[in-house]
């Protein structure tokens, strides 16, 4: 069967050109870059109200209290923000600064900053999959009896005079919970009341959609929701009125008894269906900043094993196309069982240039899971949290990038200072070893932010009543409320690191041109009045990604590696060490401060992305990149294992869609974790550079994320174009 | 029988357009046809060439020091190659790959090896693509190779102009799941835009479709090239003489590669106009209309 999607909405269209003219959706916008810089961290925007809390609540009895009682104060000094048009409504409170409050937004950061060490070394905000099942089934009033009846169940004093710490804390969370939940409560009542007004002012048909808008505000999230409509108003209030990460998980599930239900009773059509997801879809980009992420996935099977694929799955598909905007960053999740309508549905979407969505493993992912301990029925709740790091819808805390390692940089620098007589299996080693002392080291640094954020986290407290265990433990997650704890490092520039070590091992030990120092020398020096040689390591040696024996089994062999030691690590302090490859801006970043690599590298260039192959050099084709790529078990790497493939819009549509479907299921059969698809051609992209201003609309997929070509530095519109095209 | 070799000069992976499904195609070296309008020169020798890029060259002057064919002074690298024996040194040894060796002698166990890499892609369709040059002049082969392709399961397609004697035909059908089938130009014209008639062709191909083949019949458009009336009544004759055809291909010419003819070393071929959409979609329509056959673009 071939879906026929609704056609995007006039209101829609509309409504995308009001969402970017707000502050969060406009990069550009210099107090948000000032700000931004404030925080040295963009996954969350702390308001001039929050601050203003912040210092009010100085006696507050804890830290703990203190921050939910100024979490509170940014709900109770938001303004409802209500757009012509939107169906669905809730988005931060960003105004525009004046001087003076941008003067004094200044002077509180500063006073935050000196007493609170997480707004110096950020902990990574959000990123987590909040329970929505739990919040339509309860609702707010819901959660807060949940709290009340099991702060009524603490025996504060159970040793009569002698206090009970542990409930003592307990107490303290659950009233912090209490404090934000009320502020939620009281900010639902003010936009219930501004639809009211507005409805009251307007005619005709959207005097209806206010007054149902209004309807459902009276109602959601305070209450559980009864229908479509209040189920995703719902939702989006809870998540929408903070700036921050909170990815939409699994609405073709969640979602889904209310849509069907509605359709059922004859009081929504999937035409409007289509505009509500659409809504919901957009105001996304309201709350997520230009550079981070923020997705859904639908598909894959559900806890009984039966594939998830119903209308929902098509529209939230389908919203993609209609928005085209870089969040939320969607995917499909595919395993034996999906059908190939929904693949080449998903597929037709990729061809008319929208990046999204991806395509996730779903049996390989939940296979995974279960292999570190997760539940079977959680674990079939996956979500990638905001790129491409996969961790468990309402049940954990993920932490990204704890840890972020140069892996070429090891290379080299254990090459650099090795002395002539070291054997080859000395300097994998040497490599091996150079990772796992950056693990060493910096894992328990990160650990202690993650003592310290327990009393002052840069999320939201009130987030932890969607994450279990947190109200039964009465704990906060990161405080071991959550069920299970992800950390996440990250593996930068496997690519590289593996040609490095093809290059030193041919041109030092194989063909002997060099000695090690001499190559080290060379290579230090950026190759200068060298490039013959430089030209012979790019040209003439083996690259990963061609599905060559010998590159392929030294990345499978530094996967093992990595793979070994964060398993059976002892640093990881009772937490699930889940590696990846999802790099984000690193390779780029990481690239520019580093120097020439011994791949032929220059120094200042970025590092192979994700865990593709450097840059250019797969030379073969996608089927070689993915053989090459699923050459090894990729299932241990779930915080990130993104394969990127550029094809041409034709070569996955038309008569080729059925050959794409295939590529797919092969590389979901030999156990790749993600495939992301660029479908842009490198003219476009090369003219986007030279005349960006032809180009705004134009967004490609980098790390895990996608963002306007134009936004993105020279080095990385160039390694997008560099990126080769299959 | 196990070492038998041939000129191959390309394998090419996640081949969409030669063929169901994906595939492998494999290029053999050598073509018995000079079409006018053929930019493929590499293709057109037996033999091992050298393909020199003068925009890759880094002017290390490696080639220089080891064959006096080339001569790397005052910023200019000079490749003389009419005294080029083909020796492949400079090739191997330039690091820049500016010069390139065009045509590796290859064994039909070594290519049956490189082929069943992406095996695990071609599905239910997919396969190999034995093509060209003209694989039929390397016959034994591409005929072994097509035998051990098919006894691994997978598909065979070869892409020929049909001017091979027709007992090599009838010993590689039973290995072939399809031939793509090349119809170049009308008879009048066969010789003098292809260097061969078309008797031998028009034979071959009674003979395959007469015998059980699958045939797709690919037909390319050159205005001013092959594009006559006579041509387009050839092609629906075919298609009406033939309704067991599989498909008639109908390929537009293009520029692309025109200038492929310096790298090697070779006259440059004459240059046609492109056809555009509107004449290859009214070609589509009209011998469709008058076949049964199915017609694609």
């Amino acid at each position: 069967m071939k879906y026929t999607p609704y056609p995007i909405s006039d209101r829609i269209a509309k409504l995308k050109e009001s969402y970017l003219k707000t502050t969060v959706a406009k990069e550009t916008d210099s107090y948000s870059e000032k700000v931004f810089k404030c925080f040295g961290s963009g996954d969350r925007f702390i308001t001039l109200e929050f601050l203003e809390g912040w210092l009010k609540h100085q006696k507050a009895p804890s830290t703990f209290r203190r921050r939910a009682l100024a979490e509170a104060e940014e709900l109770y000094g938001a303004e409802p923000t209500i757009m012509d048009g939107e169906l669905i409504t809730g988005q931060p409170y960003l105004p525009e600064y004046t001087p003076e409050k941008m003067e004094r937004y200044l002077k509180l950061f500063e006073m935050f900053k000196m007493s609170s060490i997480h707004a110096v070394f950020p902990l990574r905000a959000d990123h987590i999959g909040l329970d929505f099942d739990k919040l339509l089934k309860l609702g707010v009033n819901g959660l807060i009896k949940e709290i009340k009846d099991k702060q009524a169940a603490l025996d504060i004093n159970d040793r009569g005079l002698y206090p009970n710490l542990d409930a003592i804390e307990a107490n303290d969370y659950y009233e912090s919970c209490l404090v934000e939940l009320e502020a939620v409560l009281d900010l639902q009542k003010r936009y219930a009341k501004a639809a009211r007004e507005l409805s009251d002012r307007a005619a005709g048909e959207r005097k209806h959609e206010l007054i149902r808008m209004a309807d459902a505000l009276d109602r959601v999230p305070a209450e559980p929701a009864r229908n479509f409509v209040e189920a995703v108003q719902s939702v989006n209030f809870f998540i929408g009125t903070v700036q921050g990460l909170y990815p939409l998980n699994r609405p073709d599930r969640y979602l889904y008894p209310f849509y069907e239900k509605d359709i059922a009773d004859g009081i929504l059509t999937p035409e409007e269906a289509q505009e509500i997801i659409d809504n919901f879809c957009l105001l996304v980009s309201t709350r997520v900043f230009s550079r981070a992420a923020c997705g859904f996935i639908v598909g894959g099977r559900d806890a009984d094993g039966n594939v998830v694929e119903n209308d929902l799955t098509y529209m939230f598909l389908t919203a993609l196309d209609h928005i085209r905007m870089p969040d939320p960053n969607g995917a499909l999740a595919v395993c034996d069982d999906t059908s190939d309508d929904i693949i080449r549905y998903a597929t037709e979407i990729l061809s008319r240039g929208v990046t999204h969505p991806a395509f996730y493993n779903d049996d390989a992912i939940v296979s995974s899971l279960e292999r570190i301990g997760v539940l079977h029925e959680d674990a079939v709740n996956y979500i990638h949290t905001t790129c491409a790091e996969i961790s468990v819808v309402g049940k954990s805390r993920a932490y990204t990038t704890p840890v972020i390692i140069d892996v070429p940089a090891i290379v080299t620098d254990v090459a650099e200072n090795a002395s002539d007589n070291i054997t080859f299996e000395e300097i994998k080693k040497g490599v091996a070893h150079g990772i796992y002392e950056q693990l060493r080291v910096q894992t328990p640094n990160y650990l202690l932010k993650i003592l310290e954020g327990r009393k002052n986290s840069r999320d939201p407290i009130r987030m932890s009543c969607l994450i279990d265990d947190c109200i039964a433990r009465g704990k906060n997650y990161q405080n071991g409320g959550e069920r299970y704890t992800f950390l996440q490092p990250i593996m930068v520039g496997i690519g590289s690191a593996v040609d490095s070590l093809v290059a030193i091992k041919h041109i030092v030990y194989d063909e002997k041109r060099l000695t090690l120092s001499e190559f080290a020398k060379i290579v230090s020096e950026d190759f200068a009045g060298n490039e013959p040689l430089r030209q012979y390591i790019i040209n003439k040696l083996p690259h990963y990604g061609n599905c060559n024996e010998e590159s392929d089994s030294l990345a499978a062999w530094l996967y093992g590696e990595i793979s070994d030691m964060t398993k059976n690590s002892p640093i990881a302090a009772g937490h699930i060490i889940v590696p990846g490859t999802f790099s984000y801006i690193f390779h780029e970043t990481l690239g520019r401060k580093d120097g020439a690599s011994f791949d032929g590298r220059h120094a200042g260039v970025a590092y192979s992305d994700g865990c593709c192959p450097v840059q250019g050099m797969d030379t073969n084709g996608p089927t070689s990149t993915i053989l090459s790529l699923t050459s090894f078990d990729q299932s241990d790497f779930l915080a990130g294992m993104v394969v990127n493939l550029k094809f041409s819009p034709e070569h996955i549509t038309g008569k080729h869609a059925d050959n794409f479907v295939t590529l797919l299921r092969t590389f979901v059969k030999r156990g790749g974790i993600e495939m992301q698809v660029n479908v842009v051609d490198r003219a476009t992209l090369i003219d986007a550079q030279e005349h960006p201003e032809k180009h705004g609309d134009l967004i490609v997929r980098i790390g895990g994320y996608s963002d306007y070509f134009v936004r993105l530095t020279k080095g990385m519109q160039n390694e997008v174009i560099a990126r080769s095209e299959h | 029988m196990e070492n038998i070799a041939a000129n191959v000069f390309n394998i090419q992976r996640f081949s969409l357009d030669d063929g169901d499904g994906i595939r492998t195609c494999v290029f053999l070296k050598g073509c018995p046809l000079r079409c006018k309008w053929c930019h493929n020169m590499e293709s057109w020798d037996y033999n091992t060439e050298i393909a020199f890029y003068p925009e890759k060259c880094i002017l290390c002057g490696a080639c220089s020091d080891i064959c006096s064919c080339h001569l790397a002074k005052n910023s200019e690298h000079s490749f003389y190659q009419s005294e080029c024996t083909h020796c492949t040194r400079c090739a191997e040894i330039c690091p820049a790959n500016a010069l390139e060796i065009v045509g590796k002698k290859m064994t039909v166990e070594s290519v049956v090896d490189e082929v069943l890499r992406d095996a695990p892609f071609f599905g239910e369709n997919g396969g190999v693509t034995i093509t060209g040059g003209e694989p039929m002049s390397q016959f034994d082969f591409t005929l072994e190779l097509a035998k051990q392709i098919k006894a691994a399961g997978y598909s065979v397609v070869i892409e020929t102009s049909g001017y091979a004697h027709t007992d090599k035909f009838e010993k590689i059908l039973p290995y072939c799941d399809c031939f793509y089938y090349d119809c170049k130009a009308d008879s009048s014209l066969h010789a003098c835009a292809t260097g061969k008639d078309d008797v031998l062709i028009m034979h071959n191909l009674d003979f395959l479709l007469n015998n059980g083949a699958k045939v797709v019949l690919r037909c390319p458009i050159v205005p001013g090239g092959n594009l006559t009336s006579a041509y387009v009544d050839k092609i629906i004759s075919i298609g009406k003489k033939y309704p067991n055809l599989t498909a008639i291909s109908l390929l537009p010419y293009h520029k692309y590669g025109a200038d492929k003819h310096r790298y090697i070393g070779k006259a440059k071929q004459d240059i046609y106009p492109e056809p555009s959409d509107a004449l290859m979609t009214r070609l589509k329509s009209k011998i469709g209309c008058a076949t049964a056959v199915k017609v694609y673009l």
